[in-house]
């Protein structure tokens, strides 16, 4: 066994400094004008704690640290959060409103893109001239790992260029409205101004930019100039939540963008455009009315698609998984991770969407033709997906929620063996907010170890890893991890292992804590998670990271902790009221 | 050939077999400022994974299907070289392994620093290697389909208008009025907020310096390189296997450059974690000496290699104007006569083909015992910018060159 010191971070996001300088054409000197940026620190108002030494470093090496994402910092912040949450009364002090930008999704824009300007036909093409979002903590647009760059922002213009084009050739606006070009051009800024920008725009805005659009000639070269330029404000490349001063909320613009980005994917239609330009400050109670709407809506699954690749980790495998001949039809993981977002939206329909209602239900969505495989009946209450893909089932007794749907085994797992100990891994990162290093070498261990192929595979993972400095990582996951091996890869139910031996079906697992416990089945485990606190706090980790685009901090302990005690009951944290509560304290609507 | 010659459609017609593909890449030559100038640096960077069987193999697979007298005249060969983001294993370090950092993370790759080199990006399951300058994914092409639909489809109106010409020229300059955005949404900002979006603000910037500063001309592109062969893009056809595939990328590569059409172009072909290959050090290698992983390794650097055996060394050709880097995250794995199957470190291989303009002089084998790949990286960038490129901004302040070459 090797004893190679383990002691190892894992940064998923090192030390990375924005490229600030200009380097021109090679064999020139490179020259840096300041002079914009000299501007801009004149005229605007910095905090006492902005550094202004060299205004072209702006992106400094303490930020870059503070967007490390290491598993012994993320434990130490969850820990805070969950004793909060578990802490009684309401002492808590929510602490003051902040203000977040971050860099909107490729959906986002092709949205916006659709609703304002009609060009549904090219979406494509508009969408491989987008720059990617990086992945991290399964969401592709987290602030603390998405950083512009000039690559990115040449990436927009050329996508800004595409489309305005486009609207242009195709006369999308019309300057000939039986009006002056600068009046028919000043109707259109009135309607879909505040689309593309998702802010209130007055008549001065709207004033100054027709003196942009006359500078520029007032005609369509003009008005494909204004469509670029608007397309690559930082109000349209980036999504706001500004608490200006004076104001303890959002914009309704901000409210009703981000009711759209986080439950829809960036959908916008005309009653949440009607929402987000009155006059009247949103309510609270129009908030939660809308809130309401949209959670009904179809186009939910949407939103909940985001929510399960960042909360369960979900991953593409490639285009089809390999079935036996038996199954006709080919699919991918992509499908079983949508099957998934069904589960999640019938859960919340039918108002079963506490913690128990998802790690506990019986039900699973599949098409038709994989329930022989996997072992389903028909629920009891039949019922299909909207357009008919698949169908709703029940597993049998000893399988339950979450955990046993086929898309989450079939992303921790290999393309034709499990692995307990990454399975284990993830159910206790993604479900209890407990990560582990990586260790150090540990392809390099795995590849001397000698696994004893006439034992079950997880007695012989024991046998190697429940020892030495091993231990302190396998006593967790291999029980954890184990508790499924009763499931393939592709997550139906089989007998024997990937060591041809009969599946262990009463295992001891400890979870992080010291709780321990003999599992007989997923159900059996599934119980035991749903009654442990920290699964409930994950949550709310999990999905506040999703509705404010970024990682929690430690100052974010409270304001947690507070959405997690008001959006958990009797029967434990709802995923529904977690959503609700973190829309009203991300617009400022606190109690 | 005149670097600054009047653009002649006629003669870049010529060049192409396919009309769709005439249409949407002469208009990109024409519009992009980019390649306003030819005589600019051309680099192609190779990637496999897990490193090599020894550096005597990888060198041998090299001059296999090298002609002899090009590899006396243009391969450097590099031993003893470290991977500096290895941290027990190369596992998961591709996303560092072009920048500066030390240890695994994602960096900007040392290309980045050049704003106004096009770049591309091709990619059989290893996009994990090549990031932007703020160390964030970049988009990567797998088919040379989505490549030509992708980068280079302008499929608008088909008006001339050129992001960079507008933004440079005296009319219609979308740029300026950005910054009066920005005082705008900065003046709602409280107190500590006002590096909300910095990023923006310092790539806006960089953006109007370089489309400012950039040589665009209407009338005014680079021709293509001359005499490595130009034209055979569309002709292309992607493949269903892997190999197959990396060929293809690695020809997409050669025409792209050799047609001009882009400064650095990165093929990576497959990561760390890539099967079979993978388990071919970690399973088989355990009983059949490395065999099994050295057919791989053999196999991919030889496709290298035949690419590079195509390209030109007349005056002006790629391998006298260009360079191409070969390089793998992990290390050698013949250690003392025996295969070591898992993660040893140092020797990783690496290997430079080109003279870059005259900067590139050394030849042969090249022992770098005590130095790593971030070396070779100052040295590249010194020798494209002329020792004037900052890097302290993605991370190379304080690297040194490369000795010897």
């Amino acid at each position: 066994m090797n004893t190679a010191n383990f002691i190892y971070r894992f940064c998923l996001f090192g030390a990375v400094n924005v490229l600030a300088g200009c380097f021109m054409t090679p064999l020139e000197p490179v020259h840096h004008s300041k002079i914009e940026k000299e501007n801009l620190n004149a005229e605007t108002t910095f905090g006492d704690d902005v550094t202004q030494e060299d205004p072209l470093v702006v992106t400094t090496e303490n930020k870059m640290e503070e967007m490390k994402n290491s598993p012994e910092k993320n434990n130490q912040t969850f820990s805070l959060i969950k004793e909060k949450a578990l802490e009684g009364g309401d002492s808590c002090d929510n602490g003051e409103n902040e203000s977040s930008m971050r860099i909107l999704t490729k959906n986002e824009y092709l949205e916006t893109i659709k609703v304002v300007f009609k060009l549904s036909d090219s979406l494509v093409q508009i969408e491989r001239l987008l720059p990617p979002g990086s992945t991290e903590q399964g969401y592709n647009f987290l602030r603390d790992f998405n950083i512009m760059s000039t690559e990115k922002l040449e990436a927009f213009l050329k996508a800004g260029q595409f489309v305005s084009e486009k609207v242009v050739g195709e006369n999308l606006i019309s300057l000939d409205c039986g009006l002056s070009s600068e009046d028919c051009f000043r109707q259109w800024l009135v309607a879909n101004l505040p689309v593309i920008w998702r802010e209130a725009v007055s008549s001065a805005d709207i004033n100054d930019e027709l003196e942009i659009f006359k500078s520029f000639g007032s005609d369509s070269e003009a008005l494909k100039s204004m469509v670029h330029r608007f397309l690559m404000s930082p109000k349209f490349l980036y999504r706001s939540g500004l608490f200006i001063s004076g104001s303890e909320t959002l914009s309704n613009w901000e409210i009703v963008t981000f009711l759209s980005d986080s439950l829809w994917q960036g959908i916008l239609n005309d009653e949440l455009i009607k929402t987000a330009n009155q006059i009247e400050a949103l309510r609270k109670d129009q908030i939660l009315a809308l809130v309401e709407s949209m959670l009904k809506s179809p186009d939910l699954l949407k939103g909940l698609d985001t929510l399960a690749k960042g909360w369960m980790d979900l991953k593409s495998k490639g285009e089809s998984l390999t079935f036996p001949d038996t199954i006709s039809e080919s699919y991918s993981s992509d499908t079983f991770n949508q099957m998934i977002s069904y589960f999640l939206f019938d859960r919340i329909e039918e108002g079963q969407d506490s913690l128990a209602g998802l790690l506990d239900s019986k039900e699973l969505w599949l098409p038709s033709e994989l329930a022989g495989l996997y072992k389903v009946s028909k629920s009891a209450e039949e019922k299909s997906s909207i357009d008919n893909s698949f169908e709703r089932f029940e597993f049998s007794d000893e399988r339950r929620g979450l955990l046993s749907q086929p898309g989450f085994l079939i992303s921790a797992s290999g393309l034709e063996h499990t692995n307990i100990p990454l399975r284990g891994k993830n159910i206790l990162k993604n479900f209890m907010c407990h990560d582990l290093e990586t260790p150090e070498d540990i392809v390099d261990v795995v590849s001397k170890v000698k696994f004893d192929h006439n034992k079950p595979v997880s007695t012989a993972l024991n046998q190697i890893t429940l020892n030495g400095t091993c231990e302190s990582c396998h006593k967790l996951i291999n029980g954890t991890g184990s508790v499924f091996e009763g499931l393939s890869p592709l997550g139906f139910p089989r007998a024997l292992d990937d060591h041809g031996k009969n599946v262990i079906s009463d295992i001891a697992v400890e979870l992080p804590g010291g709780r321990d416990f003999q599992s007989g089945s997923v159900s059996d485990f599934t119980h035991e998670l749903i009654s442990d606190p920290s699964t409930g706090v994950c949550l709310t980790v999990k999905v506040f990271r999703m509705f404010n685009g970024r990682m929690e901090k430690e100052k974010d302990a409270c304001r947690i902790s507070g959405i997690y005690k008001k959006a958990s009951d009797q029967n434990g944290v709802s995923l529904k009221k977690l959503i609700v509560e973190l829309i009203l304290s991300r617009s400022g609507h606190i109690k | 050939m005149n670097n600054h010659g009047k653009f002649d459609r006629r003669q870049f017609a010529k060049y192409l077999t396919h009309g769709f593909i005439a249409g949407a890449l002469s208009r990109t030559l024409v519009d992009s400022s980019l390649f306003a100038a030819t005589g600019k640096t051309k680099l192609l960077i190779c990637t496999s994974p897990n490193g090599h069987f020894s550096s005597e193999a990888t060198q041998a697979a090299f001059k296999g299907v090298i002609d002899a007298q090009k590899d006396q005249n243009y391969s450097l060969y590099l031993t003893g070289l470290r991977n500096s983001c290895y941290s027990g294993d190369w596992h998961g370090a591709e996303s560092g392994l072009f920048g500066f950092r030390d240890g695994k993370g994602s960096a900007p790759s040392f290309f980045s620093a050049f704003s106004n080199l096009d770049k591309t990006y091709l990619t059989i399951d290893g996009s994990r290697y090549p990031r932007d300058s703020a160390g964030g994914e970049v988009t990567n092409y797998s088919k040379v389909k989505d490549l030509l639909e992708g980068k280079f489809s302008q499929a608008g109106t088909g008006t001339n208008s050129n992001p960079s010409g507008q933004a440079g020229s005296n009319s219609n300059n979308i740029i300026d009025p950005l910054f009066s955005d920005v005082k705008k949404v900065k003046s709602l900002l409280g107190a500590g907020e006002g590096n909300l979006f910095e990023d923006y603000v310092d790539s806006l910037q960089e953006l109007r310096n370089k489309m400012v500063s950039s040589d665009y001309s209407e009338s005014e592109a680079a021709e293509p390189v001359s005499a490595d062969q130009c034209g055979q893009l569309s002709t292309l056809s992607d493949a269903a296997d892997k190999t197959n595939q990396h060929s293809l990328l690695l020809d997409a590569a050669h025409q792209l450059l050799a047609c001009n059409l882009t400064d650095v172009v990165v093929v990576s072909y497959l990561n760390s974690e890539s099967e079979p290959e993978h388990q071919s050090i970690h399973g088989a290698g355990s009983n059949d000496g490395g065999m099994l992983f050295k057919s791989y390794t053999d196999a991919t650097q030889k496709r290298i290699g035949e690419v590079i055996n195509k390209m030109s060394t007349a005056p002006g050709g790629l391998l006298e104007q260009g360079a191409v880097v070969y390089i793998s995250g992990g290390s050698g794995h013949l250690i003392n006569g025996s295969f070591n199957n898992g993660h040893p470190d140092g020797n990783i291989p690496c290997a430079v083909f080109g003279r870059l303009n005259g900067q590139l002089t050394t030849r042969g084998v090249l022992d770098s015992t005590g130095q790593d790949q971030r070396n070779l990286w100052r040295s590249l960038v010194d020798k494209i910018s002329g020792n004037t490129a900052d890097l302290s901004k993605i991370g190379g302040q304080g690297i040194l060159p490369l000795k010897g070459i």
